[in-house]
């Protein structure tokens, strides 16, 4: 047998395929292989080696195509070619074939008529569909992105936009108020000097306007606080700062809250804590803040520990304020940071506010490199922790100063 | 009656919904699942059309073939014989009609003159369209090609389309 013949007969018993011959006019005259793979076409033709069927309904993907068929009948061209054919097979599945045409020659190597061959390639097919399906998958899902990033990108702007204004407003807001209050700050500071020549009715009156007044005052700077930082307009002066000096003036500063509660202030400090680098009024702000807020949450007779701490953390001075107020529970702790928050449990105590102080707190301790966290459990007070870069330049100066210095005391001041 | 047989090739990017428009106007159909094309589905569809005094039996062998990049060399081999062509975009995705102009050149390629319709599919997801109908009337008048707007979810504009491009065909 030659070898043509043998590996003819090898590729049809073992791959999937199916072919036809057709005389000169195009009707088959033989049919053969697996014949599954053509479109369904009447059983008898079949049988009967596809007599009466032209090679048209046998392979109505060539329809259209009567011209590359003649180039092969008049030997034109060598050979037809369809590709990646999708058909439905018998059992309604999607199936791919390759569908070749060659001009079919007798003995004399004279072309009768057309090898039309149907080789089944599903396998393949299937893949590609399914490597073809993901890839465009794929890229609507980028499309799809593509658009959502453009809105959120517009809505960005839009809402920062809005953000201007809003800022530009309470900033106005905030400085118009300003200028009459500290009139009015002014006036009643001025009759509280002359209080003794004021019925007490109306002594009481002038105290409860200035106290009103200071808070309203207080109110406003917090907002321009915020409107400054949020626009990026707020400016620090850093510089070498004596931390355990500060926490003195701010304990002073607050003195009359703690006395009118019957608080006592602890001051406590690991030894040789070295000079800060830090803005002095922001800073200050943040320490009073934080123990402004311990006085108000604990109760009379409570106990505030300030502490000073330069080994916790390299590089910083880690300062706590540690109250046995009414705590913040963990849902709180969450938000704490937040402008306008006002945790869930203030209503228990008389304590007012905004919900800003913590919040420009947290802006300032970052904008200085640092970073302000705490611990807390409900009705087991909460203890806030504040970080402050140490100035690394007078660290080092300082440095043979003490170490030739026997003294490595402990600072530890009772406020009563 | 004469009976005349055409091959029409449907081209666009992929799932601008070629095979949607070819399931809705030969079998009535539509499936929402998205299965992608590769390669060439032919499938058949007879109508009557009207020419001079005398209607004609129109068999149009429509090719549904594979949209996208990767089958722009092997569509060039699909697209022989071809006698008209139906540019299928998406109103939901502004790039699928960015595309139609290269698809004309490819069939351009076959013959200048072919007869050519637009389907403006996916009508129907009105909330969706990114594309406006002035932007596909533009398209359309540089590629010198009527365009429908179709929905083969809804069936809406199929039917017209395919025999708008009968019409085409045979005239």
């Amino acid at each position: 047998m030659p070898i043509e013949l043998q590996l003819a007969k090898f590729l049809l018993n073992h791959h999937k395929i199916a072919y036809a011959i057709t005389d000169y006019a195009l009707n088959v005259v033989e049919l053969g292989g697996e014949l599954a793979l053509l479109p369904p076409i009447d059983e008898a033709c079949k049988v009967g080696n596809g007599s009466g069927l032209s090679l048209f309904e046998i392979a109505p993907e060539i329809i259209g195509c009567e011209a590359e068929i003649l180039s092969l009948l008049q030997g034109d061209a060598p050979v037809f070619l369809l590709p990646l054919v999708n058909r439905e097979s018998a059992q309604a599945t999607l199936i791919y074939v390759n569908l070749t045409c060659l001009p079919h020659k007798d003995a004399a190597g004279q072309i009768t008529g057309i090898l039309h061959i149907v080789e089944d390639v599903t396998t393949h097919g299937r893949l590609e569909q399914r490597l073809t399906q993901q890839r465009n998958e794929l890229s609507m899902l980028r499309d799809q992105l593509g658009t959502h990033n453009l809105a959120l990108t517009a809505a960005n702007i839009e809402l920062h936009n809005l953000d201007e204004i809003k800022s530009k407003f309470v900033s106005i807001a905030a400085h118009e108020l300003r200028n009459p209050l500290a009139s009015i700050l002014g006036y009643v500071e001025m009759l509280e000097e002359d209080l003794a020549l004021f019925h007490e009715e109306h002594a009481h009156y002038i105290k409860a306007i200035h106290k009103s007044a200071k808070r309203v005052l207080s109110i406003t700077n917090d907002l321009l606080d915020v409107t400054r930082i949020e626009s990026g307009r707020l400016e620090l002066i850093l510089k070498s700062t004596n931390l355990v000096e500060m926490l003195e003036d701010v304990a002073d500063e607050l003195q009359p809250q703690l006395e009118a509660k019957h608080q006592s202030l602890l001051l406590d400090s690991t030894p040789d804590v070295p000079l800060a680098f830090c803005d002095n009024t922001r800073t200050f702000q943040i320490l009073a803040n934080l123990l402004s807020n311990a006085i108000k949450y604990t109760p009379e007779e409570g106990q505030i520990t300030l502490c000073l701490d330069a080994q916790a953390e390299e590089g910083f001075i880690v300062v706590s304020v540690a109250d046995t107020g009414i705590g913040i529970s963990q849902n709180d702790q969450g938000n704490l940071f937040r402008s306008f928050f006002r945790g869930s449990n203030t209503h228990l105590t008389s304590a007012t506010g905004a919900g800003l102080g913590l919040s420009i707190a947290k802006s300032l301790v970052e904008l200085q490199g640092g970073r302000i966290w705490l611990t807390s459990e409900l009705n087991q007070g909460s203890t806030f922790y504040v970080t402050i870069p140490i100035d690394d330049n007078a660290a080092n100066e300082n440095a043979s100063d003490k170490n030739a210095s026997d003294e490595n005391r402990t600072f530890t001041q009772q406020y009563d | 009656m004469t009976t005349i047989s055409k091959k029409v090739c449907l081209l666009g990017d992929f799932a601008v919904g070629k095979t949607s428009l070819i399931r809705r106007f030969v079998y009535n159909r539509f499936e929402d699942q998205y299965l992608s094309t590769i390669g060439v589905k032919v499938s058949r569809k007879t109508v009557f059309v009207p020419r001079s005094e005398e209607m004609v039996e129109l068999i149009i062998m429509l090719w549904d073939l594979a949209g996208g990049q990767e089958f722009d060399n092997v569509r060039t081999s699909y697209l022989r014989g071809v006698s008209g062509g139906v540019l299928v975009c998406d109103l939901c995705r502004a790039s699928t009609l960015d595309s139609l102009p290269k698809y004309t050149n490819e069939l351009a390629h076959i013959n200048a003159k072919l007869p050519l319709v637009i389907a403006a599919n996916k009508a129907d997801l009105l909330d969706q369209h990114q594309v406006g109908i002035d932007q596909v009337e533009k398209v359309a008048s540089m590629l010198n090609a009527p365009y429908y707007l179709t929905s083969a979810k809804q069936g809406e504009g199929v039917e017209t389309l395919f025999r708008q491009l009968g019409k085409l065909l045979i005239g």
